[in-house]
């Protein structure tokens, strides 16, 4: 029973991780592609702000970038502690890594909430 | 001898008319406080691994190189080394493979160098133990005859008990190399080995060990050890596996507290 | 630690260099689908804005698309879709696999076609996605 207590709770990181890492791989690759380097260059078309809005106010495209968002987030985290500890060599300073890391996330979450729940 | 012998196939299969350079890894624990590289010229052979080039330099050249061989089959796992940075069964690869040269020859990376290409194996006999990589019953049971177990029970694990333990995976892996305290790739492969045997009961008490510090969690999927591994035991994939099941367990014991034990 | 130490007057023990990511390709794969969560993040962030300026009414709207046509943030946009395309291929290679290998037991499903349904299923939510985003749903 103590050896049980002492269980790692990383389960509940990696499904957020995983799930996280599913969703990103889905829907980031397109959103970043026209968002971040085909409509700024004009090379298909922008929607105004005005569509964008109505689109936004549909509640399942707001539940749609929350889910995309908070998973997101947490996949970030959950792999930016891992890496930042692989790259730099410092695995001893896991703890206060992921503190950083998982506050980031938590930040993320409930920025993202905020700004969901309160569309006009 | 082996002159004698080269003399008398001269012009046989095998025979290159050619050299090439190994540059191996020497350390004398009694001089040396780090390694550093000799270079040997021995003859390209087609049909000679690099574990025979070895053998060579030992025999004609520098008999005080210290490096570990036995089967020269790839099965008893002993021959390990690094060879131009890739961990590799020296039995197993032919020298043709890695001309013109020079090759480079070191000890599996990340083990504690005792002499020349042999490292100490402790460490890796510590870890092996450590995942109880044996039968465990809960109810003491003593079998008046064999366990029965059908070949697909079988089939679960099967590929999960091909390690040799010729720790090629572990020179592979930065995690171990960051980190000597982790388990590793063949240990949690094993370890998964003898949670998916169905005459097992020991799951949770593995997991009990390797769901904590230095377990299945410190795995970052980089996946060089099922890359390297001589006997496609894919380590990685049982780490993966590993976790599915560690969560799968996580989640039942936060949401049915009761159901256990 | 070595248990037996009677003629071993001293051992060697390698340290990783610090770039020890560098030294092969397949250690520097790793790392660039690591670092493709810095990019994640940093369009996660992105997305954020964008929600906020939509909100704050046609002026906001103008300055987000002002500040995302910068060729600099084009350029690194560019770059973080490189990276998270790389991390979308890399899980779609890995994870079905786990998968198909944790329900079937073995790994009797050749790797390409556990993978393919995801290759399927993303090109299918890029294009409906893909649509709402050029507004022409
Ligand atoms: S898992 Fe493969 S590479 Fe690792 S020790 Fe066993 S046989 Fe060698
Ligand atoms: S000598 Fe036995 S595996 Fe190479």
């Amino acid at each position: 029973m103590a050896a049980h207590a002492r269980r790692s709770n990383r389960p509940l990181g990696w499904v957020m991780f995983g799930t996280g890492g599913f969703l990103v791989a889905f829907f980031f690759p397109i959103h970043i592609l026209l968002t971040g380097v085909l409509q700024p260059l004009g090379w298909v078309p922008t929607p105004d702000q005005h569509h964008m809005l109505t689109l936004l106010e549909n509640p399942i495209t707001r539940i749609y970038l929350a889910i995309l968002l908070i998973f997101a987030f947490w996949h970030a985290g959950y792999r930016l502690r891992d890496t930042i500890c692989d790259a730099l060599g410092v695995r001893a300073l896991d703890f206060p890594i992921m503190l950083v890391c998982f506050i980031g996330a938590a930040a993320g979450t409930v920025a993202t909430l905020w700004m969901l729940l309160t569309v006009p | 001898m082996e002159t004698s012998s080269t003399n008398a196939q001269s012009g046989a299969i095998g025979i290159l008319d050619e050299t090439i350079v190994l540059e191996i890894a020497r350390f004398h624990p009694e001089k040396d406080t780090e390694p550093s590289y000799d270079s040997f010229e021995v003859p390209l052979r087609s049909d000679w691994m690099v574990l025979d080039a070895l053998n060579y330099v030992k025999d004609h050249l520098d008999g005080s190189l210290a490096y570990r061989w036995s089967c020269r089959m790839g099965i008893c796992g002993s021959c390990g080394m690094m060879v131009n940075g890739v961990p590799r069964l020296t039995c197993e690869t032919l020298l043709t493979s890695v001309a013109p040269g020079p090759v480079r020859i070191g000890p599996l990376d990340h083990f504690t160098v005792v002499k020349d290409l042999v490292i100490e194996m402790d460490e890796f006999m510590g870890k092996l133990q450590k995942v109880r990589p044996w039968i465990v019953r809960k109810d003491n049971y003593q079998p008046k005859r064999e366990f029965i177990q059908t070949p697909a029970q079988l089939e679960v694990f099967k590929q999960y008990s091909l390690c040799i333990n010729c720790m090629l995976c572990y020179a592979a892996c930065p995690v171990f190399g960051l980190d000597p305290s982790f388990t590793g790739p063949a240990a949690l492969a094993l370890a998964e080995r003898y949670n998916l045997d169905s005459r097992d009961q020991g799951a949770a008490e593995r997991t009990d060990i390797l769901s904590q510090h230095d377990g299945i969690w410190d795995c970052t999927v980089i996946g060089e050890c099922s890359e390297v591994c001589p006997k496609h035991v894919d380590p990685s994939m049982a780490i993966q596996q590993y976790k599915i099941d560690a969560t799968k367990d996580w989640f039942k014991t936060w949401l049915m507290p009761w159901g256990n034990k | 630690m070595p248990q037996y130490k009677v003629y071993q007057p001293a051992t060697y023990r390698p340290r990783m260099s610090p770039y020890w990511f560098f030294d092969r390709w397949p250690y520097l794969k790793f790392m660039i689908r690591e670092t493709s969560s810095v990019f994640a993040a940093y369009w996660a962030v992105v997305m954020l804005a964008q929600i906020r300026s939509i909100r704050h009414g046609a002026w906001a709207y103008a300055r987000f698309e002002h500040w995302l046509s910068n060729p600099l943030i084009i350029i690194l946009n560019a770059v973080a879709l490189l990276f998270v395309a790389f991390h979308a291929v890399t899980w779609f290679m890995l994870v079905p696999r786990v998968f198909v290998r944790q329900m079937t037991g073995s790994g009797a499903i050749p790797d390409e076609l556990a993978a393919a349904p995801n290759f399927g299923a993303w090109i299918v939510a890029s294009i409906v996605v893909g649509l709402f985003l050029v507004g022409a749903i």
